[in-house]
């Protein structure tokens, strides 16, 4: 709160003002002629910003407009007609590929949170060996995608896994996890939980620390429960984390690529399949690059529709706590 | 801290959590540990092995030897050393800009470059009225 007054008071000593970086830090009202200070520090950010975000984008939806073959210069102009085939009916695998999106979105991203919010609960407290719990189940973090992929499947080998051991002495039979389309994507599920859960206790854990005590010993002394102290307060407290945490999430759930790629490639039969996965398809071994950028360009407005949803959402929550 | 202090008496009514907490650490940790049980084997057939016997460095050294770990060990330090130094400063700056400055189009720049991390509202009224 005292740095911005600090700001104003350092402008008001330099009276003569004849460059634009001290141009602005005079308490003028919002209108003022001068190209903002603001500007000269957003102004690499935006740079970089621009090149590899903006510029990406712009050429993507412009060569979704385009029927080519990503290696010969000809590119044949077809209007939109990549999204006619898109949404048309024409691919069915699109479709496929949507709901499988949405399916891996809200189911991994509400598991994630669960798990995270539980086990942050869990570990706030004094617990004997909190720290060594907080390592482990933050550590899938840190591995890389390939990593992960690989571990995974071995545990989900049908001869010889884990995954199928266990389902073996318990009395089941052999079981192909990721070549049968009925669990190949709840393996893929598990995965994700298991990656990203951690890093959603360390987020919880931090907002979690964040709560004023004394509502807590209050609520103690007004009898509550261990279970109603985390009922009423905790979760009522960390919703912007919560809201925060589900963008995260849906906008890396929208993201997920590489661990189901390696682990099924998104078969069998599509039973796995992703938008990042189809665009990752049609760009590359279809040579389908046009095709594949009206796949992005879908996917990128689904994110953005999300994502300005999910920020409206931010500022209610961070209200309804203050 | 005076917080593990105070939450010190609940400690042993919270001792019940190890029975959640101990089989999903177990879970957590099984995939590594199997990679690594599968790092210390030398055929194929042998990963899914649990035996303690077979283990080897063979793979290890064979890794140290055949391949060139260390350049890519080097190559992934500088490019994340760039890249964090890259974030730190733009971001920084950035986040500091944004932060002290209400202008036009920082609200865009806000949502457009960075829309989580701007989670807390862009427009909070003590830094507007100042």
């Amino acid at each position: 709160m005292t740095a911005p007054v600090r700001l104003e008071t350092r402008a008001d000593e330099q009276p003569v003002v004849d460059t634009p970086t001290t141009g602005g830090t005079r308490p003028a009202p919002r209108r003022r002629r001068r190209p903002s200070p603001g500007w000269l520090y957003v102004a690499p950010a935006l740079a970089v910003f621009a090149v590899f975000v903006a510029y990406p984008i712009v050429a993507t939806i412009r060569s979704s407009f385009y029927d080519y073959d990503g290696i010969s210069p000809v590119r044949q102009w077809v209007g939109l007609e990549n999204y006619r085939e898109m949404l048309g009916g024409l691919d069915p695998y699109f479709w496929k590929a949507v709901t499988n999106t949405l399916l891996w979105t809200v189911v991994t991203v509400p598991a994630q949170l669960l798990i995270g919010l539980g086990l942050a609960v869990l570990l706030d407290g004094a617990l004997r060996g909190r720290v060594v719990y907080r390592t482990v189940f933050f550590m899938p973090a840190v591995l890389s995608s390939a990593v992960i992929a690989f571990a995974w499947g071995w545990i989900f080998n049908p001869d010889e896994g884990v995954a199928t051991r266990v389902l073996r002495a318990a009395g089941g039979s052999g079981q192909a996890w990721l070549a049968d389309p009925g669990t190949a994507i709840w393996a893929a599920f598990g995965v994700s939980a298991w990656r990203y859960s951690g890093l959603f206790m360390l987020f919880y854990l931090a907002a979690i620390q964040m709560i004023p005590r004394d509502l807590y010993e209050s609520a103690r002394i007004d009898g509550a429960s261990w279970w109603q102290r985390a009922r009423r307060i905790t979760v009522p407290q960390v919703r912007p984390m919560t809201v925060l945490l589900t963008l995260f999430g849906v906008i890396g759930a929208f993201r997920e690529f590489e661990v189901v790629y390696i682990l099924t490639r998104g078969g069998p039969a599509h039973a796995t399949d992703l938008l990042s996965i189809q665009i990752f398809d049609q760009a590359f071994d279809l040579s389908r690059p046009g095709y594949a950028a009206a796949i992005a360009t879908a996917l990128l407005a689904l994110t953005a529709v999300c994502a300005v949803v999910l920020l409206r959402l931010i500022s209610w929550a961070n209200r309804s706590v203050e | 801290m005076s917080r593990t202090a105070t939450s010190r008496v609940a400690a042993d009514r919270l001792a019940w959590s190890h029975l959640a907490l101990l089989p999903l650490a177990v879970l957590w940790l099984l995939p590594i540990a199997l990679l690594l049980n599968g790092a210390l084997r030398t055929s194929t057939a042998d990963i899914f092995s649990l035996s303690p016997s077979g283990l080897t460095l063979d793979n290890l050294v064979a890794v140290w030897r055949e391949t060139d770990l260390l350049r890519m060990f080097v190559n992934s330090t500088v490019v994340t050393l760039a890249s964090v130094a890259a974030v730190v400063v733009l971001g920084s700056l950035a986040g500091f800009g944004l932060a002290y400055y209400r202008f036009r189009g920082s609200g865009w720049c806000c949502w457009s470059c960075s829309p989580a991390s701007c989670s807390p509202p862009p427009r909070s009224s003590s830094r507007s009225t100042s």
